[in-house]
């Protein structure tokens, strides 16, 4: 006879600690420890709204779109203990100034993210992509670029497939400038041509090897873990 | 306002179903009911959401209680719609009522029907012929301010999960003061003749303005773009669970929304939705 096990199970989502809650993740009631819980919800709180804020960005109301953001930041600050609904909503904030064509309110709000710091490789090349964009706005091509090759040296394997955007987007913006482009990136070139399947393009120009790597790999998806 | 959870009997909402002269279509052995059939000229017979809309609503319904003997939930939504030439857009959505008051859920059909974005979706929803008094209900005038606004349709699903039985009552409102300007051809406004009725089911667009004075966007454009993106994003916080074969790399929880910024405004081509870290599974 199996006596009964008084042991909370671990969390679902950290699987670190006892799992003592319960949290509807799509559909399924999973069983995760209250930091977990609390973290989910902060995240509910501004992915609830998302669909609602992107309307507002699609209609151009994007006072409104940035008052939505300060309401949920605000509502949910105390219990933003690691700082995930800071950083979305500064990603989210530095994107819609631009896309409202506030360029330098937009730069300062990129600044203002990276001092948040980045989850991850991909957040980064997303900030260096959006203050690129944002300083050519402002006519300081040349401050985009460096901007994009100081975020190249920052790699993960994981989020290959995302560094395209960032070696085309240094491309566009090197050849506007008459500047050619570093041979160094073909290396991350290389790992992405991998990364699909692809035979990395030969080119005498990098850029010109880059831009086709980028139309090889169009339309098709990286290759999975187990692959 | 709402009403208190699992209120049973008729609700204010059935009530306000059956006063509109809705006809409950019974029959389908699927699980799903769509209330069709409607009586009076204010709301056309064939007047009901887009099949992959209810099948979203139902999605949602299943991620709800279990009941062990049959219980009704009520829920009332406020879709405010824009349009112009040549498409319609939802551009809110609202809960106006809800007597389930299971945050997930409810979270979940609104995001469905902000779902309904897609131009040929929005305009299977158009009637040209408004009703004589537009009425918005008043939770939809308090959502609309001082906008002229008109009740554009009221339509309502009823849902049969198991035991629970959702029934879902949807106005869309049009928003007259948001046209947003298009490029026109030079030729002088003509009125259009009334739509003609577009099956929720049919794939074709169907012309409904005059061919002379329509401009069909038949090219992709920035705001095809956001649609495909956005559309994709809603996809995603309906199944946020990451698949098992990318918890490894990702992490248990999908980010849709640094997926939804990196299509919208990172990808190259834009639209492009990363699929390695947000599965479309």
């Amino acid at each position: 006879m199996q006596l009964p096990n008084d042991e909370p199970p671990l969390c679902t989502l950290c699987g670190k600690s006892p799992a003592t809650e319960n949290y509807m993740l799509s559909g399924h009631a999973e069983t995760v420890c209250a930091a977990c819980l609390e973290r989910q919800q902060v995240r509910d709180a501004l992915e609830d709204q998302a669909p609602r804020i992107a309307a507002l960005e699609h209609r151009k109301q994007y006072d409104e779109a940035l008052a939505c953001l300060d309401t949920i930041l605000e509502a949910n600050r105390s219990r933003d203990h690691d700082g995930w609904l800071a950083r979305s909503v500064g990603h989210d904030r530095a994107v819609i100034l631009f896309e409202a064509g506030r360029y330098s309110e937009a730069e300062q709000a990129y600044r203002a993210w990276a001092q948040l710091g980045f989850e991850d490789v991909s957040q980064r090349w997303m900030h260096a992509d959006g203050t690129a964009r944002t300083l050519e706005a402002l006519g300081r091509d040349r401050e985009a670029v460096a901007v994009l090759e100081e975020a190249l040296g920052h790699e993960d394997p994981k989020y290959l497939p995302s560094v395209i955007w960032v070696l085309t987007g240094l491309v566009r913006l090197s050849e506007k400038i008459g500047q050619a482009v570093d041979s160094k990136w073909l290396k991350i070139a290389q790992a992405v041509a991998e990364c699909y399947g692809v035979d990395m393009p030969i080119h005498d120009s990098p850029g010109q090897a880059i831009l086709a790597l980028q139309e090889a790999i169009r339309g098709k998806q990286p290759r999975r873990p187990s692959e | 306002m709402t009403s208190r959870p699992g209120e049973r009997g008729k609700s204010k909402i059935a009530g306000r179903l059956l006063a509109v002269g809705f006809t409950l279509a019974m029959g389908s052995t699927s699980g799903l009911l769509t209330l069709g059939g409607c009586a009076g000229a204010l709301w056309p017979s064939n007047g009901k959401l887009p099949e992959r809309v209810v099948d979203k609503l139902t999605d949602c319904g299943k991620r709800g209680p279990t009941p062990l003997e049959s219980v009704n939930y009520d829920l009332a939504f406020t879709v405010h719609v824009t349009e112009d030439d040549t498409e319609a857009r939802v551009d809110d959505v609202m809960l106006t009522d809800s007597t389930l008051h299971l945050h997930e859920v409810e979270v979940c059909m609104t995001n469905a029907l902000y779902g309904m974005r897609t131009p040929l979706e929005a305009l299977a929803l158009r009637r040209h012929k408004l009703a004589p008094s537009p009425i918005a209900p008043p939770s939809a005038r308090g959502m609309l301010g001082q906008a002229e606004a008109a009740l554009l349709l009221e339509v309502g699903v009823v849902l049969v999960v198991g035991f629970a039985v959702y029934t879902v009552v949807v106005h869309v409102i049009l928003d007259k003061h948001r046209k947003k300007p298009r490029p026109r051809p030079a030729q002088p406004e003509i009125a259009e003749p009334p739509a003609p009725a577009l099956s929720a089911a049919t794939a074709e667009p169907t012309a409904t303005t005059v061919p002379t004075a329509t401009t069909v966007p038949t090219v992709t454009t920035a705001n095809d773009d956001d649609d495909e993106c956005m559309a994709l994003q809603i996809a995603c916080l309906e199944n946020k669970k990451q698949p098992a074969w990318n918890v490894k790399k990702f992490g248990p929880v999908k980010n849709c929304k640094d997926c939804y910024r990196e299509c919208k405004f990172h990808s190259k081509p834009p639209g492009t939705w990363p699929d390695y870290k947000c599965p479309r599974n």
